[in-house]
């Protein structure tokens, strides 16, 4: 890790505590070859009433502001199973990954991170804690949240068209804004290159995946 | 704060009722004075604490003493009728208390001195909820020590630190919205708090007969009070001691004179033959309180208390959750 690196996750952590205060130690997970940020974080609503603190642990790997930044509630405030989107340690599963690695692709920023992400994450346990449901929904488990996100996300209305999509962005083939999209319908520009263009953010791991569910080989 | 909302709450209908009244301090009525105030005062009982600040009281482990008179410390009581005298560290705040006078433009005294009873009662539960001791009211303002016999000299420096700082949210939170609504220019508060070691501090009995007061003479007692108006408004000012008793009080201290410009503010006091220099530092009461464990700090930088009992909540809505909440949708892939 260069110091370059350090100065910048010092100014983050610095940016971070002036909205978070309890967000207050950082240390090193070499064998995560990340730093870890923890602390309290307080939940609030838009009425500024105030519901719950939560004790995390914020993974931030050292390929920051391109990296998945992760989470895990160390205070055992959250019952850990499945529905509550928590595993045994406490890790915490913020959004489906397409968009996780998306935003690591365009780089992130520890505080907006913590905000956009983390925060409403955690708003929404209070949320289910006192209704038994989560405000937007989720995601269902496993391949179906996957299936899920492609349809209500991305448009993508069956198995082909998944596969054709993932099968072309492997390809790496190249199409000019205004050639015949490969699915042969109208235009690239548009049809598909919005979501070619989303995807290749995601990464090729992630659509290898995607692409084993399509085929129903998971 | 929500600490603090019965007082709140007490001052707006102060406010209300004095204003709507618009011939009330032009007819003669006594009487209807002495009920309208009575029935103000009566809002926040005197000698016990409202829900939450008991709540806070407990968390801290503390039982706070309704019985101690003021000119009196409880453990050095012995002292009035000894006529002895006594060497003991104490934490001197004072806290002044100022802009009520702008109050008389606009309401009766009878008002007035409701609204400045509420406020007062305010500032004297929050030091008792710390386990200070009320040594001397003066006009709007309090002395009040901290610390004494049997009390750990770091725990009393906190306690005066934390009450203090939440009573100044208060006024400059909470009354400031009170006061700017009803177009009245607004309270303040400046306080000054330094720490006076067992050496440093002589108790004894001052005065004569039934005007006599047990207290302290101490060069750290004076200073606290020379420190009170070097304050800004809403500031707090402490002495090298309290910052030296506990470290993690350095973050939160600069030296006066840094704000003010001004060199000679540096030192509070000194006696340059003895190479005797004592400095007095602002202290940024606001950032320290979101440190505290019984703060909660918003997003927007509001600071909420942390019930343990969550009944005092009756008045939240889990719908306001929502618009924060449906920014998430989690997933399950583990
Ligand atoms: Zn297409």
């Amino acid at each position: 890790m260069t110091s370059r690196k350090e100065k910048l996750i010092d100014k983050d952590f610095r940016e971070l505590k002036k909205v978070f205060p309890k967000m207050n130690t950082k240390t090193i997970n070499q064998a995560n070859n990340a730093w870890l940020i923890s602390g309290d974080i307080d939940i609030f609503d838009v009425n500024g009433d105030y519901w719950e603190t939560y004790e995390i642990k914020i993974q931030v790997p050292f390929t920051y502001p391109h990296c998945v930044i992760g989470v895990q509630e160390t205070s055992q405030k959250i019952e850990r199973s499945e529905d509550r989107h928590i595993d045994n340690l406490g890790i915490c599963c913020l959004d489906i990954s397409h968009k996780l690695l998306a935003m690591k692709m365009k780089g992130v920023n520890l505080t907006d991170f913590t905000k956009s992400k983390i925060y409403p994450y955690f708003a929404n346990q209070v949320f289910f804690d006192r209704t038994g449901k989560y405000a937007a929904g989720d995601y269902p488990h496993r391949f179906d949240g996957i299936r899920q996100f492609y349809s209500e996300e991305l448009g993508i209305e069956n198995e082909k068209e998944a596969i054709d999509l993932i099968q072309f962005i492997l390809s790496k083939e190249k199409l000019g804004r205004n050639d015949l999209c490969f699915c042969g319908d109208k235009k690239f520009k548009d049809c598909h290159l919005a979501n070619v263009e989303f995807l290749r953010s995601v990464g090729e791991n992630q659509l290898r995946i995607d692409l084993a569910g399509f085929k129903n080989e998971l | 704060m929500s600490l603090y909302k019965s007082y709140y709450n007490t001052i707006q209908k102060a406010m209300t009722q004095g204003k709507m009244n618009e011939s009330y301090s032009s007819f003669d009525g006594l009487t209807a004075k002495r009920m309208m105030y009575s029935e103000l005062k009566s809002e926040i009982p005197e000698n016990e604490l409202l829900p939450e600040l008991a709540d806070l009281a407990s968390q801290l482990g503390i039982v706070p003493n309704f019985n101690q008179s003021t000119g009196l410390h409880p453990h050095f009581e012995s002292l009035k009728t000894s006529g002895d005298m006594e060497y003991h560290y104490i934490v001197s705040v004072f806290i002044d208390i100022k802009g009520s006078t702008n109050l008389f433009k606009k309401y009766d005294p009878s008002i007035v001195a409701a609204i400045q009873n509420t406020i007062q009662k305010a500032a004297i539960h929050t030091c008792l909820v710390f386990g200070g001791y009320i040594h001397r009211l003066h006009g709007d303002g309090l002395f009040v020590y901290f610390g004494g016999k049997g009390i750990d000299k770091k725990i009393a420096v906190q306690r005066a630190m934390q009450s203090t700082s939440l009573f100044t949210y208060f006024v400059k939170n909470d009354l400031k919205e009170l006061f700017e609504e009803q177009g009245i220019e607004r309270i303040n508060t400046r306080i000054g708090i330094d720490l006076g070691h067992d050496d440093d501090v002589l108790w004894l009995l001052a005065g004569i007969g039934e005007i006599s007061e047990v207290t302290t003479c101490s060069l750290h007692t004076s200073l606290a009070s020379k420190m009170q108006t070097y304050a800004e408004t809403n500031g707090i000012v402490v002495g090298d001691h309290i910052k030296d008793q506990v470290p993690l009080l350095n973050q939160f201290s600069s030296p006066v004179c840094n704000r003010t410009n001004n060199p000679n503010d540096r030192y509070i006091f000194e006696i340059p033959e003895n190479n005797f220099r004592y400095t007095q530092h602002d202290f940024d009461w606001f950032n320290y309180l979101k440190t505290l464990p019984f703060i909660a700090t918003a997003i927007d930088g509001k600071l909420a208390f942390k019930a343990t009992n969550p009944v005092v909540y009756n008045n939240r809505s889990v719908q306001n959750l929502i618009p924060i909440a449906e920014k998430s949708k989690p997933y399950f892939n583990f």
